[in-house]
């Protein structure tokens, strides 16, 4: 998984869902429903062990928690010859410390604009 | 000349055959009594929607709606169009083609709601009216 150009380190899990909306075209002289497509989305959460000494996994972080306006970034999620390349805006962090443990922190984002590269 | 709608079925439609024209007078003691002006039913109501139609079938719409305006003139619909999807005497009714007298009429400008680029949705009121020119 990279962010804005950078691997971030010790990613425990990531997931994708895209979406397609349809709009019905279905007429009063139709038997069956139609649909033509509408807007493609895109949403994922990933998890994400934290280090503070993790300089790319902080510009991830700061994207959402931050005291300016947030700004999205090129998220670029691979696994082995494959990936898939979009903007993105980081829009729920959840930082998890327990006692014993390693700091983890949730993160869901949300695709703005369309897909910059799709290789499946 | 009554100008026929464009070739686009809706998505949905609703009716109402319209009120035969009176004027009711309610007594003190509650009797009620009505002057029938007519043996023909009026204001006839058809409300259309074509939902995420193509833009170019929009314009079309909106065209026959100044054809029709132009001049004082009427719209006329087909199983192609406003009676798509009914068959037989409901046809009738729906067209006002059988016997009422009544025309459409535009009861208010089409309008139209962006949805997509390419894609609108357009809402069409119409009145039955029996033209007294």
């Amino acid at each position: 998984m990279q962010w804005a150009g950078g691997a971030v380190a010790r990613v425990r899990s990531w997931s994708i869902q895209s979406n397609l909306d349809t709009l019905e075209t279905t007429n009063l002289g139709q038997i069956a429903r139609e649909y033509v497509p509408g807007l493609k989305s895109a949403t994922g959460s990933a998890s994400i062990f934290y280090h503070d000494d993790n300089a790319s996994l902080r510009t991830l972080l700061d994207n959402c928690i931050d005291t300016g306006e947030p700004t999205s970034a090129a998220l670029n999620l691979v696994w082995g010859t494959k990936s898939l390349t979009f903007e993105a805006y980081v829009n729920s962090v959840s930082i998890t410390c327990n006692t014993g443990e390693v700091m983890s922190a949730d993160i869901s984002f949300t695709m703005t604009g369309d897909y910059s590269s799709i290789t499946l | 000349m009554p100008v026929a709608f464009p070739s686009i079925s809706p998505s949905s439609r609703s009716y109402s055959p319209g009120n035969f024209p009176q004027t009711e007078f309610r007594a003190q003691n509650g009797a009620l009594t009505v002057v029938r002006f007519g043996s023909r039913r009026v204001d006839s109501e058809l409300d259309l929607e074509f939902q995420n139609i193509t833009d170019a079938d929009a314009a079309l719409i909106l065209a026959n709606y100044e054809a029709v305006n132009r001049t004082w003139d009427s719209v006329t619909f087909s199983t192609a169009s406003g009676t798509s999807g009914i068959s037989g005497s409901l046809a009738g009714y729906i067209s006002e083609a059988g016997g009422s007298g009544l025309r459409w009429r535009y009861a208010e400008p089409p309008s139209v709601t962006s949805v997509l680029p390419g894609r609108s949705t357009v809402r069409c009121r119409f009145i039955g009216i029996m033209d007294g020119a």
